[in-house]
């Protein structure tokens, strides 16, 4: 029996600091110890190594109080052009990674002729620099290690001092990535984040209000200010009238914007763009061209920008080994950039680079306040819930407006209104633009995850971070009442 | 086409000749032990898990836990589709511990007498700080002490088997059915493997082997635009490997073929937004009941405590649903049901053998899927059924390493009584619709609307009770739940009657996915909106 023996091999002191995290060292003496037990034909390892500590709550009381860690060990093993062999593990000890080693090298064997795989980079031994950036705050990482209760005993009796229910949570996460290429080059990010999200609802259940926080700093996270903007929002969402759905005018916060904008990234593949003619971004049947570079396809006020170094929006600068650069996507309304997957990027003589998981959209001078005040007829949404892609040529996007929606008459709100089903594409309303509010990095809190984004670290729990800015479009797409609360 | 077990050897000798060159006898050899059990550590074994568990609920109980469980679990998952394949060993474990109604959990990777000891004492420290602060209810239901082994029927195990044979027979079965004219057939296969051990503060430990058919897939697609027909699963009885060496599957795929290029022919064209009676056959109607329902009968949901995350029920409060009619007196629906090899279990994650429930009787909620720390809510309504409190097993950790919530395994849709084929529930539709095949199913956050996109919407357009056209472009069908399912007016017999297994819920912070089967007749609905998805 091992089991009284089996620990982390090459853990140093300095993980106890870290929430029991791995460092640099730890990750690189891991990943190359399995280097060194790999065949001839293991072309990398990464680690990723995360905690979490999320507490839960619902009904006004604690759910649970979860913490803990995941790991994951990844590595590829591949016999010339034959298919690739992916092994994921978390159990590092010899034998067992030895074992599964063994075991890779001989499925790699058995593998048949592989098609072109796009997202592989070029195994040339090129050593690259990475951007850097600055994701880690040790704040984030004690915060995990305190208890909460306190904390949570506040926002409860913030939320039942006005009468209403609280639920919802606030959770932390850390979380280091090391790839290890056979070549030697060496990549490695450190990132904390935090996320708050909270639930107001009236004691019958009509009325409920949500705001939410994120942050990569803990210090920066003011649950007992997220609770009152949920609790602004759901003392006026008393006693929701049913309206006509229709198109109207909308202004959007900017978690509602931030869900509308979830199944933005896949829009960007130049791949899926130029060969199946299946983005927003496609050329029509008749046009020679392979995509719409160079278009303007928006309003002027459109710009969105992917930076590894955004002081809000930054994210690990590196993906399949390769630097991840600052990436415009669509400046002044025209369209700069798709996203190049390795292979697709080597044929094309382009950059390479990922998806837009995490971006800035620019934003403009108005506030909400003023966008309401100039409204003489429309809907404020505060968020949406249960948004899906139903339509990737367009970016068609159905969801359920939620956790306040309001009518707005004269330039005020009037009243608290029903909730809509909604069927828009982003990519559509970018030319429907009113007006633009101020930028800022924005909270997702619970996102139903579709299919398209399973397994995808950046869009797991917390998500990647994005930053937008309120807008007030015109004639949006309210399909259908949703008479759900 | 007919596929004779004569073609299927020779294909199947074609596909291992295929194999590459280097893969030598020597080879075939060391992998005709299979990907297995070699590779589980040592101390990944039944009784070492076991000991683990033991270890970590006596540290629970002596560091102040009320109440404690522990899930330790060993999981394995392969891929093979032949040119790109992935493996997965993952052993993680999740405590809970309670005190006085507060509950922590600690969860984490390589389970050692330190770590699983460690992650319980933490678990336990911070649900007395937390029961200190705040005040919790602190029912669980009763639930007898267990223990023992299960393990999922199978023949052969699939991780046994010899990689390159598990290719040669993908390959084989790609050689078959591309000779199909206009025809794309694809098959995709994923096994997985679980040894998970439970324990309690309360004495029972179990242990359990699971095996699952993942993410498998027969796909036929069929001419431009065409119709996509998935065969759900490579054998009906069997996850096992010997779901593979039968004839089923490729018999079933190309029937699939076959009857997709048949409704290929049938008239395309647009049909007006608005109103129409439908009908759907088994798939369609087991999506559409199995996403709006299965959540919402979880009772957690009902209570409020996802409320902030995936959200409401439209079966909520249970005070006011509970006995109340609510829907079509032809609605019977029943949870729980055990003995498919494809869900079954032998415990659900607290403990407790699932049974067969009635959740929805002639349109009434009788029942609501519940769990050990959830059924205690009904008490006052099962008093006065004359029932005992106790939970129907639906206690659902997706991975060890997750928190337990309540989630459907299977429910059933009972068939009508009557005879009646999908052509009889058709018949005297004047101007109508058809639903076949599992669409997908977008409901809102509480259930209460639906909406059916177009892209994976098989819509037939019915006059004078036949079929007379497929409807394409964007259309697509939304509903509200209620009244949908008020106005199910008639329901097929039990020959109508199609499996779904492919319900999907996400849910809890952070999202864990788990997955459903629902059993379902075809059935007529009153009216569903048929309407156009936007245009710019």
């Amino acid at each position: 029996m091992k089991s009284d023996t089996l620990q982390f091999t090459g853990m140093s002191p300095a993980t106890a600091v870290r929430g029991g995290l791995l460092t640099r060292e730890d990750a690189l003496s891991i990943a190359t110890r399995v280097m060194q037990y790999a065949a001839l034909h293991t072309h990398w390892v990464s680690i990723a190594h995360a905690r979490r500590a999320i507490t839960r709550f619902a009904n006004g009381r604690l759910l649970l109080d979860d913490d803990g860690d995941t790991l994951e060990l990844s590595v590829l093993s591949q016999e010339g052009r034959k298919g690739r062999v992916l092994l994921h593990t978390n159990e590092l000890d010899d034998t067992s990674l030895q074992a599964a080693l063994r075991e890779a090298e001989m499925l790699a064997h058995v593998q048949l002729g592989s098609p072109e795989r796009l997202d592989v980079a070029p195994d040339d031994g090129t050593r690259y620099s990475y951007m850097p950036v600055d994701l880690w705050r040790a704040s984030t990482v004690t915060a995990m290690q305190t208890e909460r209760a306190d904390m949570l005993q506040q926002v409860i009796a913030r939320v039942s001092d006005v009468g209403m229910i609280a639920a919802g949570f606030l959770g932390s996460m850390a979380r280091v990535t090391l790839r290890l290429d056979r070549s030697g080059q060496v990549c490695y990010a450190e990132e904390t984040d935090n996320e708050c999200a909270i639930t107001a609802r009236g004691k019958d259940g009509t009325n409920v209000g949500w705001g939410g926080q994120a942050e990569r700093d803990f210090q920066a996270i003011r649950p007992l200010e997220v609770a009152d903007a949920a609790i602004g929002v759901a003392k006026q969402a008393v006693n929701p009238l049913a309206i006509e759905p229709g198109r109207r005018t909308a202004i959007l916060s900017r978690s509602a914007v931030a869900q509308l904008l979830r199944f933005f990234a896949p829009a960007f593949d130049a791949y899926v763009t130029d060969r199946f003619k299946n983005t927003p971004f496609a050329t029509p049947a008749d046009d020679p061209r392979l995509n719409r570079i160079g278009d303007k396809m928006f309003d002027t006020r459109v710009t969105v920008v992917s930076d590894p170094t955004d002081p809000d929006g930054g994210y690990p600068p590196f993906e399949w080994g390769l630097p991840l650069q600052r990436m415009v996507w669509i400046q002044d309304g025209i369209l700069k950039n798709l996203a190049y997957k390795p292979g697709y990027a080597l044929r094309r003589g382009k950059l390479a680079s990922d998806w837009p998981w995490s971006f800035r959209m620019m934003g403009g001078a108005t506030s909400v306040e003023e966008m309401i005040r100039s409204c003489s007829e429309g809907v404020y949404v505060n968020r949406f819930s249960n948004v899906n892609l139903i339509d990737e040529a367009s970016g068609t996007v159905d969801g359920v407006t939620s956790e306040g929606c309001f009518l707005i008459k004269d330039g005020k709100i009037q009243h608290a209104i029903k909730n809509f089903r909604i069927l828009e594409s982003p990519f559509f309303l970018f030319n429907r633009l009113v007006s633009l509010g101020p930028t800022q990095r924005t909270a997702f809190g619970y996102m139903h995850q579709a299919y398209a984004e399973d397994l995808n670290v950046k869009t797991e729990w917390p998500r990647w971070p994005v930053v937008v800015p309120p807008m007030m479009v015109r004639d949006f797409n309210f399909a259908s009442l949703a008479d759900t609360t | 086409m007919m596929l004779t077990r004569r073609r299927f050897i020779a294909n199947l000798s074609l596909g291992l000749a295929a194999l590459p060159r280097g893969t030598s006898t020597a080879a075939m050899l060391r992998l005709s032990h299979g990907i297995p059990e070699k590779v589980l550590p040592e101390w990944v074994g039944d009784v070492s898990l076991r000991r683990l568990a033991t270890e970590a609920i006596d540290a629970a109980r002596a560091a102040g836990a009320h109440y404690a469980d522990v899930r330790l679990a060993h999981w394995q998952r392969l891929d093979v589709p032949g040119w790109n394949a992935e493996l997965r060993h993952v052993t993680t474990f999740g405590i809970r511990a309670s005190v006085h109604g507060a509950w922590a959990f600690v969860h984490g990777v390589l389970p050692t007498t330190e770590t699983v000891a460690r992650a319980a004492m933490q678990a336990a420290a911070r649900a007395s700080r937390y029961a200190r602060v705040l005040r919790q209810p602190a029912d669980l239901a009763p639930a007898p002490v267990v223990t023992g082994n299960w393990a999922t029927p199978i023949v052969i195990d699939p991780f046994t088997v010899p990689i390159d044979e598990q290719i040669a027979a993908q390959q084989a079965f790609s050689r078959v059915t591309s000779s199909m004219h206009g025809a794309d057939a694809g098959w995709q296969v994923a096994w997985t493997r679980e040894l998970r051990v439970f324990a309690s503060t309360e004495g029972s430990l179990v242990t359990q082997r699971v095996y699952r058919t993942f993410n498998v897939s027969a796909e036929a697609n069929v001419g431009f635009g065409g119709i996509s027909i998935e065969p759900s699963r490579l054998s009906t009885d069997t996850p096992g490997y010997e779901a593979i060496n039968g004839l089923g599957v490729q018999e079933r795929v190309l029937s699939a073929e076959a009857e997709a290029l048949q409704l290929t022919r049938i008239p395309v064209r647009t049909l007006d937004m608005g109103r129409y009676p439908a009908v759907c056959d088994g798939a369609a109607l087991g999506a559409i009941f199995g996403m709006t329902l299965g959540p919402a009968l979880e009772l957690d949901r009902v209570l409020g405590t996802e409320i902030g995350a995936s959200g409401s029920s439209l079966l909520a409060p249970a005070e006011h649903v509970l006995g109340a009619p609510l829907f079509s007196p032809l609605l019977n629906i029943t949870s729980g049901r055990n003995d498919s090899p494809f869900t079954s279990i032998g415990w659900d994650d607290e403990g407790v053998v699932p049974t067969e429930f009635s959740v929805i009787e002639r349109g009434s909620v009788v029942d609501y899927l519940t769990s050990r720390n959830t059924a205690p809510a009904l008490s006052a309504w099962y008093s006065r059924q004359g029932r005992a409190v106790q939970s129907h097993g639906c206690a659902v950790a997706p991975t060890a390493g997750d928190p337990v919530t309540v989630r459907p395994r299977q429910l059933r849709v009972a068939a009508g009584t009557e005879r009646c084929s999908l052509k009889d529930l058709c018949k005297d539709i004047s101007h109508g619709v058809l639903i076949r095949g599992a669409p997908a199913v977008d409901v809102d956050f509480g259930g209460v609307t639906g909406f059916l996109p177009a892209p994976a919407l098989q819509l037939f357009e019915i006059r004078r009770g036949q079929i007379v056209a497929r409807i394409r472009g964007s259309t697509a069908v939304r509903f509200k739940t209620r009244s949908l399912l008020q106005g199910l007016i008639a329901l097929g017999d039990v020959n109508t009657t199609q499996s779904h297994e492919q319900c999907r819920e996400m849910k809890g912070i952070p999202w864990t996915s788990s997955s459903w089967g629902v059993e379902a007749p075809a059935g007529l609905l009153k009216e569903i909106d048929v309407v156009q998805e936007m245009s710019s």
